[in-house]
């Protein structure tokens, strides 16, 4: 399934509701819906940070293959800005010294077991799975 | 859907789903308050980053004044992202 989201936080609504029927058509758990939602909010959120000169709309695609499932947000016309290099926080610090960015792509990797990001023609596109 | 209130007891009681697009909500009621406080998480569904944020925000206010935040309740649909975040103990979760 993929649909396209407009570049606003509070397309969120509406994103939950897609993934909600992608795991309704596949039958999966309601606790693998909240992981597939939490990693949508966090890529979706960072691409409105950090790509800010978008203007197109953010593409979603959910894909069940196997014992996987595949998810994929494309940024059309951006610069390249690859996420899975963003530093790991050190939690270990106290929390007045550790900051708190980087937090959001740390929960992504604890909840995937890939994490994936391409740059072809303009468009960005970063690709997480997570275990059905 | 997201709410948070204060009850009578000085309980703050977060429901609904706390993501990026509800933390103003949460930020509106949490930059009010100023001594120790409680907040009842048992009818929390979701949490994103965002809204640990507004969690973490409130607690560094705190800290200096020697007041904290403390989260009871907190549903195992919602734990494993404050244990992935290493902020059980930041919030006395038990």
């Amino acid at each position: 399934m993929t649909r396209a989201f407009p570049r606003r936080v509070d397309a969120l609504e509406e994103i939950f509701r897609f993934v909600s029927e992608f795991t309704a058509a596949h039958g999966l758990p309601e606790s693998r819906g909240l992981d597939i939602q939490f990693v949508v909010e966090e890529l979706f959120t960072n691409m409105l940070k950090y790509d800010r000169d978008g203007e197109e709309k953010v593409a979603i695609q959910l894909r069940l293959g196997g014992d996987r499932i595949e998810v994929a947000l494309t940024d059309p016309g951006v610069e390249p800005f690859d996420v899975t290099r963003v530093p790991e926080p050190d939690l270990e610090r106290p929390l007045e010294e550790r900051g708190f960015g980087g937090l959001g792509l740390h929960l992504v990797r604890k909840l995937s077991e890939s994490f994936e990001y391409r740059y072809a023609g303009g468009n960005s596109t970063v690709i997480v799975t997570i275990r059905r | 859907m997201f709410d948070i209130r204060r009850e009578n007891d000085g309980c703050l009681r977060l429901s609904g789903r706390l993501d990026a697009a509800q933390v103003g909500k949460a930020d509106e009621v949490l930059s009010q308050v100023e001594d120790s406080a409680v907040c009842d998480l048992g009818e929390l569904d979701y949490i994103s980053s965002a809204g640990l944020g507004v969690l973490v925000k409130t607690q560094l206010r705190l800290q200096p004044t020697g007041h904290r935040l403390r989260l009871v309740n907190v549903q195992p649909r919602v734990r494993p992202i404050f244990r992935y975040a290493h902020l059980d103990e930041t919030f006395g979760i038990e």
